[in-house]
């Protein structure tokens, strides 16, 4: 029964041949589109995602700020400034804070042999590297005992050691900071760079071994990562914490400032979820062309074969046999189409590469472009769409031959 | 810097309309084939009362036209009733509610127009170059 009806499908098919072809490319046009638009939305996730996780998604950043408010008898405009005893009391204040780090920067005189630059130095705790998601990529990161020893141990970020060391092997070699010397123990791998961002160009020391460079007394900033998803109720209990401690206003925004990545990124799902909306939008309005031009092909071939329905008819077929045997023609058209569309888009996803996104901005940000991501799921998704198509215009044209009237039929010209 | 991201995002979504586009044209062709190759009788029977090649042509060419624009009119018409219903919700900040551009309305009907015209005209050209006796007999 359904080779009967493959077979007539198929005759019928090769009987027009140009007019089936250019029908199945429609189709298959139409879903290479709805696959390749879903597979940039995905592409355009995933390049954001990428953006943000170079900086680490789940970290909270404090630093200090001056007051806007009065409280509890104090004016306003009172410097808030933060301390080391803030790392344990943030810690003590709210639980779901992972790690925590202060950090103490200055613009240090960095030297090695006879080159010399001005570069930040930053004077962190060793959890900053799981904080910040800084990747080392020769040597090592340091730790707590470099921390209790107050080594003078550094980490290069990748231009600084590039700069200091050009292709010379950089680790157990030693560079001078404002005079004193410190021992390369760690080169960080290349992160985004945008615009005169430095953040290749940062050495880490610890924070105890910062103290022979400046006074830690006062820290110019906190930053921390944490557990669980409640970004926005994080950020407010560390402000109402550090409020405590250094008596303001804890609906003061200004009194201490605090930077959330979360948020950012939260704002970015937005758009992105939007732009996959209406990218699958456009891809349905697209295959939906198609299949207009598949359902004005069926009916016209309906019409054309008026006179076949009426024998058929007249030899004892049932409405439902004619109906099974227009659709049964459409449906092929589409799948046909539909499997050489997923082919022709899959050849462009591996033809096409990266489209720009990030790497216009930023340097070494590769990973923060749009590749094209056929996944399973939008496959899922434009084979229903396919479906959905091909069924609502290979109905109608099949309805209309089924339910055409034999006498009627056979007397067409 | 950021106009490049810009571009990016023009870039494609110009190609995603090119493509849109060439759908629709291929549509139109292949409909305009059948429809005109099922007329190859009429065009037989206006040669045998005397039409001239030139004429039959032009009676394509003005059916197709007309087709085009009257379909394509409905589209910029359907367009830009849709995107001021868009213009009248209050929109996310920083997003300016969508305009018609005068210039890619044109190239989207005009490139559709050539598209039926020539899709019209191939067929009749073929049907009038045909003896009219010939033409007449063809089922």
């Amino acid at each position: 029964m359904l080779k009967d009806l493959l077979v007539q499908a198929y005759g019928a098919m090769k009987h027009n041949r140009r007019r089936t072809a250019l029908t199945m490319l429609g189709m298959a046009w139409g879903i290479a589109t709805v696959v390749l638009l879903l597979a940039y939305g995905a592409g355009f996730g995933r390049a954001i995602n990428n953006i943000f996780a170079n900086f680490g998604t789940k970290v909270i950043g404090v630093f200090p700020g001056r007051t806007s408010t009065g409280a509890g008898g104090t004016k306003a405009g009172i410097a808030i400034k933060l301390k080391e005893d803030d790392v344990e009391r943030i810690r003590n204040g709210v639980p779901l804070i992972r790690r925590i780090s202060p950090e103490v920067q200055i613009r240090g005189n960095v030297q090695h042999e006879s080159r010399s630059f001005q570069f930040s130095v930053n004077g962190d705790y060793a959890a900053i590297e799981r904080i910040r998601n800084l990747k080392v990529e020769e040597g090592r990161f340091f730790n707590d005992g470099d921390s209790l020893s107050r080594a003078r141990v550094v980490v290069l970020a990748s231009e600084a050691k590039a700069k200091l060391f050009s292709g010379q092997y950089a680790l157990g070699e030693s560079i001078r900071i404002n005079g004193t010397s410190f021992t390369v123990i760690g080169v960080l791998a290349s992160g985004m760079q945008e615009g005169d961002d430095d953040i290749n160009r940062q050495l880490y020391i610890p924070f105890t071994t910062m103290g022979d460079l400046r006074s830690t007394e006062y820290i110019d900033a906190l930053w921390m990562d944490y557990e669980g998803m409640d970004h926005m109720k994080i950020e407010q209990s560390v402000r109402s914490t550090m409020a405590s401690a250094h008596q303001f206003n804890p609906t003061d925004r200004r009194a201490v400032q605090i930077f959330n990545a979360m948020k950012q990124v939260k704002q970015f799902e937005i758009i992105t979820t939007g732009l996959q909306i209406l990218l699958a939008f456009i891809g349905t309005l697209t295959l939906g062309i198609g299949g207009v031009g598949l359902m004005n092909i069926m009916l016209v071939a309906v019409s054309q074969r008026t006179r076949e329905i009426g024998v058929e008819k007249a030899l004892g077929a049932r409405r439902r046999h004619i109906l099974l045997q227009f659709l049964a023609e459409a449906l092929a058209i589409t799948f046909t189409g539909g499997a050489l569309g997923i082919v022709i888009a899959y050849a462009i996803s591996f033809g096409a590469g990266r489209l720009t996104l990030y790497s216009a901005l930023a340097k070494n940000a590769e990973a923060g472009d749009i590749q094209l991501l056929i996944s399973p799921m939008s496959l899922v998704v434009s084979t229903t769409i396919l479906i959905a198509v091909g069924l609502i215009s290979g109905m109608l044209p099949a309805i209309r031959a089924a339910n055409l009237d034999p006498i009627e039929a056979l007397r067409y010209e | 810097m950021v106009g490049k991201i810009f571009d990016a995002m023009n870039m494609f979504l110009g190609s995603v309309g090119l493509v849109t586009l060439g759908l629709g044209a291929i549509g139109i062709v292949n409909i305009m084939l059948v429809a005109v190759s099922e007329r190859t009788r009429e065009i037989g029977l206006r040669k045998a009362l005397g039409a001239t090649n030139r004429s039959i042509m032009m009676q394509f060419f003005l059916e197709g036209l007309f087709l085009t624009t009257l379909s394509g009119a409905i589209g910029i018409g359907a367009a830009a009733a849709f995107m001021a219903a868009l213009g009248t919700l209050p929109s996310p900040s920083g997003f300016d509610t969508p305009q018609l551009v005068p210039w890619s309305a044109a190239l989207s009907m005009g490139a559709l127009s050539v598209a039926g015209i020539v899709a019209g005209i191939y067929p009749a050209k073929k049907a009038a170059m045909l003896e009219p006796v010939e033409a007449l007999r063809k089922e």
